[in-house]
């Protein structure tokens, strides 16, 4: 266990928190004993917090302060890599959304084939040859319907 | 008989075989790539499958499976990294047989002795499988709910490292599986008005987040170049390989081992969530055990290296019977294959073995075929295959990010279930960098619905009484295992105390 443990006990015993005050409106137990449907989302809520709070006790006592987000200095770049990704993908979400399928995942695969240093040549090949095969097996031959 | 006869004609149409051969050559290439999962691969094929016939597109999947288990110990013979968790008993000799120049021996015996593997546990599960679906049709919901319950605190107890660990990813997992309409009553719970949520959260795209987008994502953040330079450098040292075959007399007298291990790897895959790497562990311990020349096993022992290639494929037979007998998953890969079969309309459970029993028998069939492909391909490129490994890992990245988005979408058409596969991708990765287990998120958004389901029937039958914990013989079985789970660790940790004392 380490320190970082204690903040994801408290995001997890957050969202346990979030589960419980929805599912207390829809009951436990029905007079006649039946089960009701906030039934098994109170258990399993009251389960996510408990363990949170397990968790959490666990993290603050612990003695390990170094981060699991921590990287070695050498491993710097992964992280620039890693930002790239997650800006590509949403990038791309966003031009799917507001443009057109088509352009954004040719332009998701030459971003992200340019985060990874790949060089242009491949590149530009590896999207040619890649996305447009699955553009042709979706679109054309499976029917799916990509336009949002 | 004359269904099984029906059976294999179906199995060996030209397209089903074309797609199990298709899902063999994926499989072979993915799982020969560290990092890159069988389970990955079956869960980002699997939407791809939904446009062909069933029988079709589970004999992909189940090529992919088997292939890549298989072909995951090429990585364990060349670098010494297992290529799929199952293949990591397989460092433990291969490595140092490739390094005294027999890595074509290692290459060879991957291949043979995991197709021996693959074939015992899949006529084990042929045997065995018909009488325990028919035992397990008596199941009312009280079993139910335990066998539940079972799966999901079997793959807790499993799961690497804290207990804790295990628990939270599971209990959001159930938490997930609340969201829509809830299974007895229709009541809608957490759907905030949302169209999207009210069927729930999709499995698939969840599958496809988790061992997908959270898997590329995990890579890239902690890629290590120093290690994939020296890898590099152990690759184009460019040892010999030498033959592939053993001399025949050798190869005969592995034989009964190995098929006393398939039959131990067929029974541990089909404990619910045991995993492969756990069962190519406790089978290659075993052989150990009884071998006549233990003290060779970690040295580059053929016996040690083949008894841990039988036990990589020996647990698929086990853990197919767990998942279509009780609707339960035997590993990751099973958890993925019952969304599958639920999507094209099938519910893993007793009542599959009646209502959908040529499709059974079509899945136990298509184990032969694809293991008796992987015999042909894999012996055929044995050599070539290590050749795999100089795929360049940021290839793998992007076509994982990209057939990822395009699976997930393409299974509803909906975009909606892209935002849900990469939000729950984000979430696969904290859950990988924080040390956490995603398996039992997975299981927990599978089975809570069947949890749910028959612990409010059980109940309602005894009106809100919980006595059928105890008056059930089978319910009260599983219960007192699924303590004993738990507490395991923390009996052995006491009585190794009071040993010391």
């Amino acid at each position: 266990m380490k320190k970082d443990d204690m903040y994801i006990g408290i995001v997890t015993a957050l969202i346990g928190i979030f589960f419980l005050i929805k599912s207390l409106p829809l009951g436990l137990v029905e007079k006649n004993g039946i089960p009701s449907a906030g039934l098994f989302p109170i258990l399993v809520s009251g389960g996510l917090i408990l363990c949170s709070l397990v968790l959490i006790y666990k993290g603050f006592i612990s003695r390990d302060t170094i981060s699991y987000w921590h990287l070695m200095n050498f491993q710097k770049n992964n992280l620039k890599m890693f930002w790239l990704s997650l800006a590509g993908i949403l990038v791309f979400m966003l031009i799917w959304k507001y443009i057109h399928f088509t352009f954004a995942i040719y332009f998701l695969s030459v971003f992200l084939n340019w985060a990874y240093k790949n060089s242009w040549k491949f590149n530009f090949i590896f999207t040619l040859i890649f996305v447009t095969i699955i553009i042709i097996s979706f679109e054309k031959i499976m029917l799916v319907q990509f336009n949002v | 008989m004359g269904e099984w006869i029906i059976g294999l004609q179906a199995v060996l149409q030209p397209n089903v075989l074309l797609f199990a051969l298709i899902g063999v050559l994926i499989g072979l290439i993915i799982g020969a790539l560290p990092g890159l999962s069988g389970t990955m691969a079956v869960a980002i094929f699997t939407p791809l499958t939904f446009w062909f016939p069933p029988a079709a597109g589970f004999a992909m999947l189940i090529g992919i499976w088997n292939s890549s288990v298989f072909s995951g110990g090429i990585s364990a013979i060349i670098i010494n990294t297992p290529g799929t968790p199952a293949s990591i008993a397989s460092t433990f000799d291969g490595y140092a047989l490739y390094k005294k120049g027999k890595g074509g021996i290692a290459l060879g015996i991957n291949v043979i002795f995991s197709v021996i593997g693959g074939l015992i546990s899949t006529v084990v599960m042929m045997l065995f499988a018909f009488p325990i679906a028919r035992f397990a049709v008596k199941f009312g919901p009280s079993e139910y709910f335990s066998l539940a319950l079972l799966g999901v605190s079997m793959m807790v107890g499993v799961s690497n490292g804290s207990v804790l660990k295990g628990l939270i990813p599971g209990f959001l997992g159930l938490c997930l599986s609340t969201i829509g309409m809830d299974p007895i009553s229709g009541v809608k719970r957490f759907t905030f008005g949302s169209t999207n949520l009210m069927s729930g959260i999709s499995f698939i795209p969840v599958m496809i987040g988790i061992f997908g987008v959270g898997e590329a994502l995990y890579q890239i953040y902690t890629r290590n170049q120093k290690v994939e330079e020296a890898e590099s450098a152990e690759r184009s040292a460019n040892m010999s390989l030498g033959k592939i075959f053993l001399e025949k007399k050798e190869f005969f007298s592995l034989l009964p081992l190995n098929a006393l291990i398939a039959f131990v790897a067929t029974f541990i895959g089909a404990i619910p969530a045991a995993g492969g790497d756990i069962a190519s562990i406790i089978c290659w311990g075993q052989a150990k055990r009884i071998s006549k020349h233990p003290e060779e096993y970690g040295k580059g022992s053929v016996e040690g290296f083949s008894v841990s290639c039988t036990a990589n494929n020996g647990i698929i037979g086990g853990a197919l019977t767990t998942m279509l007998c009780l609707g339960i998953p035997g590993d990751a890969v099973s958890a993925v294959l019952i969304g599958s079969l639920m999507m094209y309309g099938m519910q893993p459970g007793p009542k599959m073995f009646t209502e959908n029993r040529s499709f059974v028998i079509n899945i136990m069939l298509m184990m032969v075929v694809c293991n008796i492909m992987i015999l042909v391909i894999g012996l055929l490129t044995a050599k070539a295959s290590a050749k795999v490994l100089n795929v360049k890992k940021e290839l793998v990245w992007v076509s994982v990010i990209i057939l990822s988005i395009v699976g997930a979408y393409a299974l509803n058409n909906n975009y909606f279930d892209v935002i849900i596969m990469l939000i729950v991708g984000l979430i696969g990765f904290v859950c990988k960098i924080a040390e956490f287990s995603p398996g039992p998120m997975v299981l927990g958004l599978l089975l809570g619905n069947m949890l749910e389901a028959n612990l409010r029937r059980a109940m309602t039958l005894t009106k809100g009484s919980l006595s059928f914990f105890y008056e059930r013989p089978i319910t009260l079985c599983m219960i007192i295992f699924i303590v004993l789970t738990f507490a395991w660790p923390y009996i052995t940790k006491i009585v190794k105390k009071e040993k010391e004392n």
